[in-house]
């Protein structure tokens, strides 16, 4: 009688209750840290009452603060170059067709999803540091270089989602009234495009932040 | 016929043009490092650090095999050989793990009413946006003698002295899982999204239990979804590094963490160079064999 009343074909045993149990170890273990931040005492086993000492400590330090201030730096930059680099490479690989070597072109951008986080960061280490030895130069500049072509992909791909999704008439009907290209795309393509590119710059933000 | 042949050549060149600055950053700084560590791994190691610019398989050789120091037999590496396993195993398990917790989560946020099911899906990727490191702690937290396991089992008086967890191969598991877990869900996700539940009637009708149903129309028609899944979760577990070396410890190393000893205390490039290699090549395969599986079942996609 019961199973006649509640037979659902989209439920199947126990996969609710895995998939609550699958929440639950998710954000356990972030809460737990979150809240324990505020702790008073310091250490994890005794909850010294509500305290936002710890939060006071870590603004004041130097060292946490130079971090801070140079994780956005370098995360405003690479965003800033990365998101021009994927809307400008996103307009020339979608709605033109097939080209030649366009398989070449999304197998570069792609490149840094599929490569391994060792890899990558010792592919960097071995190629800045001779760098560095060549030019002298040590700063900022290489980490946002860096930075920039790993979020490239992380930008290219809702952008290119996007325009996928666009209709060109406006386009057509912007060049059909003597609009120039470069008008067309200020005042059409780019403003059509707006949600991918924030989207994309987003997620580029967010990726160079926390690498 | 020509002005269309032309109009197809600009059209590539356009492509080409558009593309520049993004192909050049990432020519430069992710293509090009890649090149430089192939190159590295055929060198001979410098006396500290670093190379010297001699032609040398030593690199290579070394990924295997050893010499012994004193009458110059050759041997395999066991100790290579049990890290390659170690993490082949591992990440293996980690997959198991996270399609087995991620198949019934995906099902479930894709059963969700349409308003819901967007908040479901943000809840999954708000820990995939936390940074790793952080999300590495917090397990650390969890499964320390001192952490919240041990402590609330203590109180509850089921064991006596705390379950040692940390600087075991299931802690690792155990992280790596709750860090890759997102990436199974996803796929899934979109997979299962695009199911049609009247197949499922279908199936009913003609009398299929459930676990028919399971096997027989959800897995192979969802199939695409899985491998995708597979892929996203075993790639990054295999070339992990942060996630073993905080919940490991030295001892149980992954491959990533002996890549990173060959440039640090090893001060072996060439075969840490070598190694990245061979980790790259196994993914650049797997991204073959996934490509292949993918296209097969959608010609379109």
């Amino acid at each position: 009688m019961a199973k006649a009343r509640s037979f659902d074909v989209r439920t199947l045993p126990g996969f609710t209750a895995i998939a609550i149990l699958s929440f639950v170890l998710l954000y356990a273990p972030i809460l737990t840290l979150v809240v324990y931040s505020f702790n008073g005492g310091n250490s994890v086993n005794q909850w010294g009452g509500f305290s936002l000492e710890w939060y006071v400590v870590a603004f004041n330090n130097e060292a946490v603060q130079d971090a801070t201030a140079r994780s956005l730096i370098i995360a405003l930059w690479a965003s800033v170059i990365s998101t021009t680099a994927a809307t400008m490479a996103a307009l020339g690989t979608t709605r033109r067709g097939r080209f030649k070597g366009q398989t070449v072109i999304y197998i570069i951008i792609n490149q840094p999803l599929m490569v391994p986080e060792i890899v990558t960061a010792v592919a960097l280490l071995i190629f800045f540091s001779t760098v560095k030895v060549a030019t002298g130069y040590t700063g900022l500049g290489y980490l946002i270089l860096a930075h920039s072509a790993f979020c490239i992909p992380f930008a290219y791909l809702p952008i290119r989602a996007r325009l996928e999704g666009m209709d060109t008439a406006m386009e057509t009907a912007a060049a059909d009234l003597y609009a120039t290209p470069w008008q067309t795309f200020r005042y059409i393509t780019l403003p059509l495009l707006m949600p991918g590119v924030i989207a994309g710059a987003m997620l580029a933000f967010i990726i160079s932040l926390e690498t | 016929m020509k002005k269309q042949h032309r109009q197809q050549r600009s059209k590539g060149a356009n492509g080409w043009l558009l593309s520049t600055p993004a192909l050049l950053l990432l020519v430069f700084a992710a293509s090009g490092p890649l090149l430089i560590v192939a190159l590295y791994s055929v060198l001979e190691k410098g006396d500290y650090s670093g190379v010297r610019w001699i032609l040398s398989g030593d690199g290579w050789f070394r990924v295997l095999f050893e010499r012994d120091i004193f009458d110059q037999t050759v041997s395999l590496a066991d100790a290579n050989l049990s890290i390659f396993w170690r993490s082949v195993k591992l990440s293996i398990a980690t997959t198991l793990v996270t399609f087995v917790l991620g198949l019934p989560t995906a099902w479930f946020i894709a059963t969700r009413p349409a308003r819901v099911r967007a908040f479901w899906l943000f809840l999954i990727t708000i820990p995939f946006w936390t940074n790793l490191l952080i999300r590495t702690f917090a397990i650390m937290e969890v499964v320390r003698n001192e952490g919240i396991v041990n402590t609330a089992l203590m109180k509850a008086g089921l064991i006596s002295a705390p379950i040692q967890i940390m600087y075991t191969d299931t802690a690792v598991l155990i992280g790596m899982a709750y860090v890759y877990l997102p990436l199974m869900v996803l796929p899934l996700f979109a997979a299962i999204d695009r199911f049609d539940f009247r197949l499922i009637e279908a199936g009913y009708d003609l009398y299929a239990s459930r676990w028919q149903v399971l096997r027989g129309v959800i897995l192979p028609i969802i199939k695409p979804g899985i491998i995708a899944g597979f892929i996203l979760v075993f790639i990054p577990s295999l070339g992990a590094y942060v996630t073993p070396r905080l919940l490991g410890g030295g001892k149980n190393m992954m491959i990533g963490n002996f890549i990173e000893l060959q440039f640090g205390q090893g001060q072996n490039w060439p075969l840490g160079a070598a190694l990245s290699t061979v980790l790259l090549l196994i993914v650049l395969v797997s991204r073959v064999i996934y490509t292949r599986a993918s296209s097969r079942d959608n010609p379109h996609g």
